[in-house]
């Protein structure tokens, strides 16, 4: 009843439309300037801070560190050779690193073996200086200097490895972007100090800048590239940097293949120019409009986000396709274009509204998840869908209203074969229907118990291809130097020079020195940097460089006197590692880049042992080590939800749309079982569930439904009409059951189109998702019936 | 002909080299005469961005030997550094690097310090050894920018441009910007250029007096800033200050160091 009201109101709608179309093209161009002016300003971020809501606490505390301490994040330039400690190779470091110095921009600090702190007595002196002050000028120089850079415990795996083969020069970049003064606002700037607002906004070092970074770093470090002076270079800076490169690379092949397909496919469906601008002028402007207003609510393009255009453009085909066919059927019968409008309108309007709707729900659950860029795309892709709805059924039939057309008798030769495939097709879920039930269960069963085996995983560098140089260079640098990135703590005493206290730093030594041999399966602690290491090495130096003497002082006056002692004496590695009330202290845990899921126990550890040692004073874990398993878990948890959103919220609009409750529940399970299939497939190709495959659960069903909606409409009306299952499952299958498999297939090729992508992670979204898409059109064209056939008995299809 | 090429010439000298006039101000900046010796009170407060603050008390004397002057700093507060003292000898001659020693009371042992690098902290405060001492001239181009006012006193304000890699290398500065008074002398502010441009160090010198002809700072304060904002910044303030007071040339050993006030 409810449903007719409705159908006739679309029809009157179609009327208006036909009667103005031109006003009604002016107006939806009009209210899209606005959006489509803002596209300019998209912006692309791939950082691992992206990942994370500006307000999660963890992303909160990381930045607090950044702007006490510096970026953690580096770029780690290592070079193998087998003559480290020659002139040739030292020099060539040297000029290497001037020439970075001069040419790269956004450098906060540069160490290599050039300029590394050497801490060290002479005589009655204290010298603390770089390790190659001058470059010797004899043999004996530099075995010396091979001797103390070996020795040293600071270097190690630091900026050489125990092989003394590979050395690095690491890059630590600035964190805060602050706009240089001219000198006459500087001189302004003396009396203004008192009234200057103290909460002006930092600006982190964004993407953009991380990118002239990285990208001016290659070109002057490429140059020095040779056998004996092998170039890697890594680093989550570089990382991250290389991340986008790809992302972008690969999203435009997306495009181009999608734009591809749904042009071949369109142009075979309909062979008319018209059938293929114009719905690639709705797509295309539905595409652009979301974007456009992204780009207003400042919403950056992050990784997972990328996949939102060509799912845009997969998921709008289908409904011009519908309104398309529905519409030439008509048009081609008596050449009368308004009746054809508003045929197409009242007829299929309600199911193209239906249809979206729980599209538009099953991408929207992710809107209220706690990875940045997935709420983002939950947003923006739904946003994106309600708005190709729109154009779809007002722009499309105004554009087909002003054009000129010409009714054709339709082509009846191309669909026989097809008719004929169908019809055979249909008769197998009337055969064989309990087969199929039974070997659906039993598939179902068997890929939950393989499912449930599939490992979490959040890893962006297993991202990349095996072989991609980003992945090699930073798994090379992991295995001999032992880390790229690191969790950093910071222990804060809250008391002014409470790094003084002799205890407390017996007691850091101690932790630290047990936590360096930490291993967790593949996780090993590479190296920790504290202000240890500055201690130790300043007292062996005042005590004639005794190697007894490498320890931490036990007197309180000793400590302070020392370290004024090394704040006086040329380094100013200290506030790296102190704030200047001595009240915080900073230690930095080196690790290997692994698996999000593999860091959760290391975490874990880490924290609790400075938890256990300083029970008084505040301890913070943070850096990119946490930063990647914050962003495993948000993804996790938001997934969950997500998943029952979307699953609730669909089963209650199939409850609606079929119009009984039994029936919108049952109608769930051929959806759900193609997603429980795709798991038996992730087992078998390994891939993991990870941000992106976890999206797929909520994405697939929003799409999957569509089918189930078409098919039960019509069948219910056929049985209606016949009072025969069999009779109905036929007539379902000629008519809608051909629109079903073609717009299911562009839309697992739509998809499809992803496993051309660089990117592991987008390939394995791809793969899947086209395949639990196909899946579903099997479940719809095999499960669905032989359902059917057992349900309409027992008197459910009213 | 060739007078319009020397005119050019002359003319990019004065826009891209040196500038005497401002050459000549600088000169009479050095050649000021601060007396023979000073002893004083120092005051060395570091204030952070989110001010807090830490307090040093030093007493300082020094003497000037010919064209050299030899500076004697003892720690007297906080506790955990008292009597830790410092002696330097700041040679006048560039190539010639300075000489250093610190005793540690907690040690009781005297240990020489050589650096060469002037951009280091003097004693973790936001001046560096560089800011403390006199600059060679010959180090630098300088150049008149203009005429201003600081608080109602003329200056000038000049500018000064490194002439060597060393020489930044050596202070960590690219370039600076000194607005000194006319009626004195005085450097009254500056503004140091860091290596990262976007990060600045600014003087200014709050308070100055004129004792027995000779004028003195009372205090000064040295801001560091990245971009505009403010990242750390030490107050110094000088009190007792006595001129031309005898001191004995013993004053500057390591003995008289470790001897303690």
């Amino acid at each position: 009843m409810a449903h007719t009201k409705i159908e006739n109101k679309l029809e009157d709608f179609g009327e208006i439309i036909f009667n103005h179309p031109k006003k009604i093209i002016l107006l939806i161009l009009l209210i899209l300037l606005f959006p489509l002016s803002n596209l300019k300003d998209l912006r692309m971020d791939t950082s691992n801070e992206g990942f994370l809501h500006d307000s999660s606490p963890i992303l909160k505390d990381y930045n607090k560190f950044k702007d006490q301490f510096g970026r953690d994040e580096r770029a780690i330039i290592a070079i193998e050779s087998d003559k480290i400690f020659t002139e040739d190779f030292l020099q060539k470091l040297k000029t290497l690193q001037e020439d970075i110095e001069a040419n790269v921009p956004y450098i906060e600090d540069m160490t290599s073996l050039i300029n590394v702190r050497n801490t060290h007595g002479e005589d009655d002196a204290l010298i603390v200086d770089d390790l190659v002050e001058t470059m010797p000028t004899s043999r004996e120089g530099f075995s010396k200097i091979k001797n103390q850079a070996m020795k040293s415990k600071l270097y190690k795996n630091l900026l050489i490895n125990e092989s003394g083969n590979m050395t690095t020069i690491v890059i630590e970049t600035v964190a805060t972007l602050q706009k240089k003064q001219s000198d006459e606002d500087s001189l302004d700037s003396f009396d203004d100090e008192e009234t200057q607002a103290k909460d002006e906004k930092v600006v982190y070092l964004s993407d953009q800048e991380n990118t002239e970074f990285v990208t001016k770093l290659r070109n002057v470090v490429q140059k020095y590239n040779s056998d004996d002076f092998k170039i890697s270079i890594a680093g989550s800076t570089v990382v991250v940097d290389a991340l986008k490169q790809n992302m972008q690379r690969d999203m435009q092949k997306f495009m181009r293949i999608t734009f591809l397909i749904i042009m071949i496919f369109l142009f075979v469906m309909f062979r008319r120019v018209s059938t293929i601008v114009y719905p690639l002028i709705v797509i295309a402007l539905s595409l652009l409009t979301t974007l456009g207003i992204m780009s207003f609510f400042d919403v950056a393009f992050k990784l997972p986000t990328q996949i939102l255009p060509s799912l845009l453009l997969a998921v709008s085909v289908g409904a011009t396709v519908h309104v398309l066919s529905i519409f030439f059927d008509k048009f081609n019968q008596n050449g009368n274009k308004k009746e054809a409008i508003k045929y197409t309108l009242g007829h299929s309007g309600l199911a193209i509204i239906m249809t979206s709707v729980t599209t538009a729900v099953g991408i929207g659950s992710f809107a209220g998840s706690g990875v940045a860029p997935i709420s983002d795309m939950g947003t923006f892709a739904s946003l994106g869908v309600l708005i190709s709805l729109i154009l779809t059924l007002v722009l499309l039939p105004a554009l087909l209203t002003i054009t000129k057309l010409k009714a054709k008798s339709s082509d009846t030769h191309a669909y026989s074969f097809f008719d004929h495939k169908m019809e055979r097709l249909a008769e197998i879920p009337i055969k064989y229907y309990k087969i199929i039930i039974t070997v659906s269960a039993v598939l179902v069963l068997i890929a939950l118990y393989f499912g449930s085996k599939i490992e979490l995983s959040h890893n962006p560098l297993k991202w990349f291809p095996q072989a991609d140089k980003n992945r090699v260079s930073t798994e090379l640098l992991d295995d001999k130097m032992r880390g790229t990135v690191s969790v950093e703590v910071v222990i804060d005493t809250k008391e002014e020079n409470g790094w003084y206290s002799p205890e407390r730093l017996a007691k850091l030594d101690a932790v630290t020195s047990k936590m360096s041999h930490y291993e967790n399966g593949d996780y090993k602690v590479g190296k920790i940097i504290s202000l240890i290491d500055v201690m130790k090495e300043t007292n062996r130096a005042l005590h004639e460089n005794k190697e007894e003497e490498y320890r931490v002082p036990t007197d309180y006056n000793l400590i302070a006197q020392e370290l004024l002692l090394f704040e006086n004496s040329g380094s100013d590695d200290l506030e790296d590692l102190v704030d200047s009330r001595f009240s915080k202290t900073r230690v930095t845990i080196k690790l290997p880049w692994l698996d999000a899921i593999k860091s959760e126990p290391v975490i874990r550890h880490i924290q609790s042992s400075f938890e256990k040692a300083f029970p008084k004073d505040e301890i913070t874990s943070t850096g990119v080590v946490i930063l990647l398993n914050e962003t495993l878990g948000q993804s996790v948890k938001s997934s969950v939800t997500s998943y029952i959103i979307a699953y609730s919220a669909i089963a209650v609009l199939m409850v609606i749309i079929l119009g009984g409750f039994r029936l919108g529940l049952l109608s769930m399970i051929p959806n759900l079982a193609p997603i429980i299939l795709g798991l038996l497939i992730m087992y078998f190709y390994n891939i993991p569930l990870d941000m992106f495959t976890l999206l797929i659960g909520s994405i697939a069903i929003g799409l999957a439904v569509d089918d189930t909606i078409h098919f039960l409409h019509n069948y219910r009306r056929y049985y209606n009409k016949t009072k025969n299952e069999a009779e109905a499952i036929r007539h379902t299958f000629l008519t809608t059951g051909k629109a079903m498999v073609i717009t299911t297939i562009v839309l697992s090729l739509g998809f499809f189109s992803f496993t051309q992508a660089y990117m592991n992670s987008t390939f394995n979204f791809g793969l899947l998702t086209g395949s639990v898409i196909l899946i579903a059109l099997l479940a719809d064209l095999l499960l669905v019936p032989s359902l059917m056939m057992v349900v309409t008995k027992r008197g459910w299809i009213k | 002909m060739i007078k319009i090429i020397l005119m050019v010439g002359l003319l990019l000298v004065n826009l891209f080299g040196d500038d005497p006039k401002a050459r000549a101000i600088m000169e009479k900046v050095d050649a000021r005469y601060d007396g023979d010796t000073t002893s004083q009170d120092m005051l060395m407060i570091m204030i952070d961005k989110n001010d807090n603050q830490r307090v040093r008390q030093i007493m300082s004397y020094s003497k000037d030997f010919g064209v050299n002057e030899y500076r004697i700093m003892f720690f007297k507060s906080p506790s955990d550094v008292k009597n830790t003292a410092f002696l330097t000898y700041d040679y006048d001659d560039s190539k010639v690097d300075d000489d250093q020693w610190l005793y540690l009371p907690a040690l009781k042992k005297t240990k020489r310090i050589p650096s060469s690098d002037k951009s280091s902290s003097f004693m973790g405060s936001d001046f560096s050894y560089s800011d403390m001492t006199d600059k060679d001239l010959d180090d630098y181009d300088f150049e008149l920018l203009k005429e201003s006012e600081v608080k109602g006193d003329k200056v000038w304000v000049i500018s000064s441009t490194p002439r060597t890699q060393e020489v930044i290398d050596e202070t960590g500065y690219t370039k600076g910007v000194v607005l000194v008074r006319q009626d004195n002398y005085m450097v009254r502010r500056a503004i140091y250029t860091l290596k990262n441009d976007a990060k600045k160090k600014y003087l200014d010198v709050t308070k100055m007096h004129e004792q027995d002809k000779v004028w003195v700072v009372d205090e000064m304060t040295m801001t560091s800033k990245h971009g505009s904002q403010t990242t750390h910044k030490t107050v110094l303030q000088f009190k007792n200050i006595k001129l031309n007071k005898e001191l004995d040339d013993n004053t500057f050993t390591t003995r008289r160091l470790e001897k303690g006030l």
